[in-house]
């Protein structure tokens, strides 16, 4: 961890990593998805059990994604690691994009087996909160200009939304919801046939796989974004004119 | 041949799915190549003003 806090190590480490991440995550893309469309269908959900292979990961991304940033929040408010307000900031656009590719598919499945696409039961509910905190911390960090500010701000709200993960876990057993209760991560075990459960197991690390390699990508994004900033302020100073021009359409975000 | 039930919901879902997946990847990609180019250039002027 100490070696990666220096940005030159990261970036060495991570152009060696991302072919290999990428190889592997797309072998097991081909893998899960052609077991997903060899499996047999559920007796109840029907073919319809083949949605669950893309929204059940999504699910279990969107809560560990924010995981990910809570550590992330921690590093910057404790231990003040230099690349960790640099892993909350890239985490965050693509928990939004797998929380809404839960929420959609999830309305996609919902429709055929529950007659709407959508109730305000606790587990939905949750997760769209989870969702619009997505998109909070988002327009947060486009919204304060210094980076140091924006980091802890970030990093206390993400800090502070924690108190939704347990209630989207939990939210099956506490309330009365249309949403089924768990049936992979349970303490008597999963309740699902194995010809349905492998191809979601691989599914589900083949997502997961796909995360770490654009989170490592989005945080290279990061390195490069702050040492262009750091760049630009140099040859600003010494009175380059072409400085402000030369850093046009790389500066947001 | 008999149609897949709701096959209509099963092809939205993943085309979908693929689809936010393919924007988030292309997002990055495109962001890399800018902020790259934008070093690129920076570097290549302070190089040049640098020089006698």
């Amino acid at each position: 961890m100490g070696n990666l806090a220096n940005p030159s190590v990261f970036l060495a480490l991570t152009r060696r990593l991302l072919p290999w991440l990428a190889l592997a995550t797309a072998a097991l893309f081909a893998l899960g998805l052609a077991l997903a469309f060899a499996a047999p269908p559920d007796y109840q959900q029907g073919e319809t059990v083949k949605i669950m292979y893309v929204h059940v990961p999504a699910a279990w991304l969107s809560t560990f994604i924010y995981g990910v940033m809570a550590l992330a929040s921690l590093g910057t408010l404790v231990w003040r690691h230099p690349l960790a307000d640099a892993a909350q900031k890239a985490a965050a656009p693509l928990g939004a994009g797998f929380t809404f590719i839960c929420l959609v598919t999830g309305s996609l499945w919902g429709k055929p087996m529950w007659g709407t696409y959508w109730v305000w039961d606790a587990r939905l509910t949750s997760v769209l909160v989870l969702f619009i905190i997505y998109l909070g911390l988002i327009a947060l960090w486009r919204s304060i200009e210094d980076p140091g500010r924006a980091a802890r701000a970030a990093a206390i709200l993400t800090l502070v939304g924690c108190v939704n993960l347990p209630i989207i876990k939990f939210s099956v057993d506490w309330w009365n919801t249309l949403h089924q209760p768990a049936s992979v991560f349970r303490l008597g075990g999963p309740t699902i046939a194995p010809q349905l459960l492998w191809p979601l197991l691989i599914m589900a690390l083949a997502f997961t796989l796909l995360f770490v390699a654009l989170h490592l990508m989005a945080i290279r994004n990061e390195i490069l974004r702050r040492r262009l900033a750091r760049l630009t302020m140099i040859a600003a100073a010494e009175g380059d004119a072409l400085a402000p021009h030369l850093a046009t359409g790389a500066s947001s975000a | 041949m008999t149609a897949i039930p709701h096959i209509g919901f099963i092809v939205a879902a993943y085309g979908l799915a693929a689809l936010v997946i393919l924007v988030m990847i292309a997002s990055i990609l495109w962001d890399y190549r800018a902020l790259s180019a934008a070093l690129a250039r920076l570097e290549a002027a302070r190089g040049e003003s640098a020089a006698p």
